[in-house]
């Protein structure tokens, strides 16, 4: 293979130390035709060279060596890596300028010898072939240049992401921890029913929803920029169900201990239908933890006003082959996770945009929770949607995740 | 839980004074320091003394993997946490992993039960 691309490159080297000239174009003349015809004899006329070629350690070494060969030339050589996605190069060499094409296959990487190594070969001057394999060349240089910024774009957004959520979340960590403190500090000294004791509690509650807040921001920023990674493993759905159920239970318990004693939350009854089989899904559990509390706090938000007991139900539905809701993957067997409340339900109003940013009813919140929530489940292969229950009474949110298969 | 001297490292001093003064209301004797070449000074002094160490990862003069490196170097038995307010990228975390034990990991901002928590799971 070496001596395959070190051949290629030595007839690069032939065409640029003025034997001819090598695509894309003359530095000094473009488009003009009459010029072009002199380029065949332009020795020591500075010519423009691009290469095209996949990252790898043979291919940097050769193209370094003829850069330094050819420096006394005055060249203008200009080298793109071709990202991965796109290796069609690896096996074909085009050598191409405006007038001349040689295109050389590759046969066997093996070989040492240059004419074993490659097999057809063509050579063309007719005008239709030359200027095709041109667009294709000129198109995939501007692609890598737009890839190249992409990626540049991208890691600069992340690095900026990054910096914020450092910079929000230092004073929130102080906020947050001072304030427990002072609560815990009231708590033992029997002031938390004081005055005092109750603005303790309304800046710890409020330092809580900057905590929130802060993650569903970032959040929504690493989805806009596509930078929202999952960490999948094998888990089992039961247990994160558990986990966000026993969480949101002491959030309730811590709720209602900073607060004057209301019939909010007071009255809250979470029931977990379990299945009798266990359930593994790949996922990243964290994130699906994150789905699940989102909609239990939905539910309980939307049963705080409810004059009978707040009932919130989750379930659990297993969805064999084709019958499953996911039309797109219609035929590989998925799990429903069913969050059901007897709320107020959800307004027809917002209905159609229940999933979209800034989207609420609640009194409090941004409404990023459901599109945080749907954006986890897309990127999980799955499904999520709400509705209102058939007996008038609440909604239940669905969302749908594919099955681990082992 | 702990019969041990704890170490807390944090180059954000409100930060440190929080943490230091969280784990003394759960009844721990903690040792606290905004440079880590300090902290690591006071550590060899009593290697064995110490049960826990609490670091952050981000610190201008010594990152918290070396740190804790170092201090794994003096004393393997310690327990160690890292914590930052920084996203934790995947590839930098499962590429020290290998080379430090640590046995837990804490999420900037997290509350002090969640410290409690950790704490129990750990001791």
């Amino acid at each position: 293979m070496r001596e395959y691309r070190i051949g290629a490159l030595q007839l690069f080297r032939e065409i640029s130390t003025g034997a001819g000239t090598v695509y894309p174009e003359d530095i000094d003349d473009y488009e003009g035709e009459s010029k072009r015809e002199e380029i065949g004899n332009t020795k020591n006329q500075r010519i423009s060279i691009k290469i095209l070629t996949p990252t790898d350690d043979v291919a940097s070494k050769i193209i370094d060596e003829l850069i330094t060969s050819t420096d006394g030339n005055n060249n203008d050589i200009q080298i793109r890596y071709v990202q991965p996605k796109y290796h069609i190069t690896t096996a074909t060499i085009m050598i191409i300028d405006r007038k001349i094409s040689l295109v050389l296959e590759k046969v066997d990487d093996a070989k040492e010898e240059f004419n074993e190594a490659v097999g057809l070969s063509t050579y063309s001057t007719s005008s239709p072939t030359v200027a095709s394999y041109v667009s294709i060349i000129e198109n995939f240089w501007d692609q890598i240049e737009l890839y190249e910024e992409h990626k540049a774009k991208d890691r600069l957004e992340r690095e900026f992401i990054n910096l914020v959520a450092h910079e929000l979340r230092t004073p929130t960590q102080a906020v947050l921890g001072y304030m427990e403190l002072a609560l815990m500090e009231a708590s033992n000294n029997d002031t938390i029913n004081s005055e005092k004791g109750g603005y303790i509690a309304a800046a710890y509650r409020n330092a809580l929803r900057l905590q929130r807040l802060t993650k569903d921001i970032l959040d929504i920023a690493r989805i806009e920029s596509n930078t929202l990674k999952l960490s999948k493993v094998r888990l089992d759905l039961v247990e994160k169900i558990n986990d966000a159920i026993s969480d949101i239970r002491h959030a309730l318990v811590a709720d209602r201990t900073t607060t004057i004693p209301t019939k909010d939350n007071t009255n809250t009854k979470i029931e977990f239908i379990k299945p009798d089989r266990l359930i593994f899904i790949n996922a990243d559990g964290l994130r699906i933890q994150e789905v699940i509390t989102n909609l239990l706090t939905n539910a309980i938000n939307a049963t705080r006003n409810n004059n009978s007991t707040s009932s919130i139900t989750v379930s659990i539905q297993v969805v064999e082959g084709s019958k499953s809701n996911d039309t797109e993957n219609g035929n590989s067997t998925c799990v429903i996770v069913r969050i059901k409340d007897n709320g107020k339900g959800i307004d027809p109003e917002i209905m159609p945009r229940l999933f979209t940013k800034f989207v609420t009813k609640f009194e409090s919140g941004l409404g990023l929770g459901l599109y945080i929530s749907k954006s986890i489940i897309l990127a999980h292969g799955g499904k999520i949607w709400g509705e209102n229950n058939k007996d008038g009474n609440g909604a239940t949110f669905n969302f749908s995740l594919p099955l681990s298969n082992n | 839980m702990v019969d041990g001297l704890l170490l807390v490292v944090d180059d954000d001093n409100d930060i440190l004074s929080l943490i230091k003064i969280g784990l003394e209301k759960m009844g721990l004797s903690v040792y606290s320091f905004t440079d880590p070449s300090l902290a690591l000074e006071e550590f060899s002094k009593k290697p064995s003394d110490y049960e826990l160490v609490i670091s952050d990862i981000r610190m201008p003069s010594m990152n918290g993997y070396e740190f804790v490196k170092q201090i794994k170097k003096i004393n393997p038995k310690v327990n160690v946490i890292l914590m930052t307010a920084f996203e934790i990228e995947d590839k930098e975390f499962h590429s020290i992993l290998p080379l430090i034990t640590i046995d837990g990991f804490l999420q900037k901002p997290f509350t002090m039960a969640k410290l409690n928590d950790i704490l129990k799971e750990i001791m």
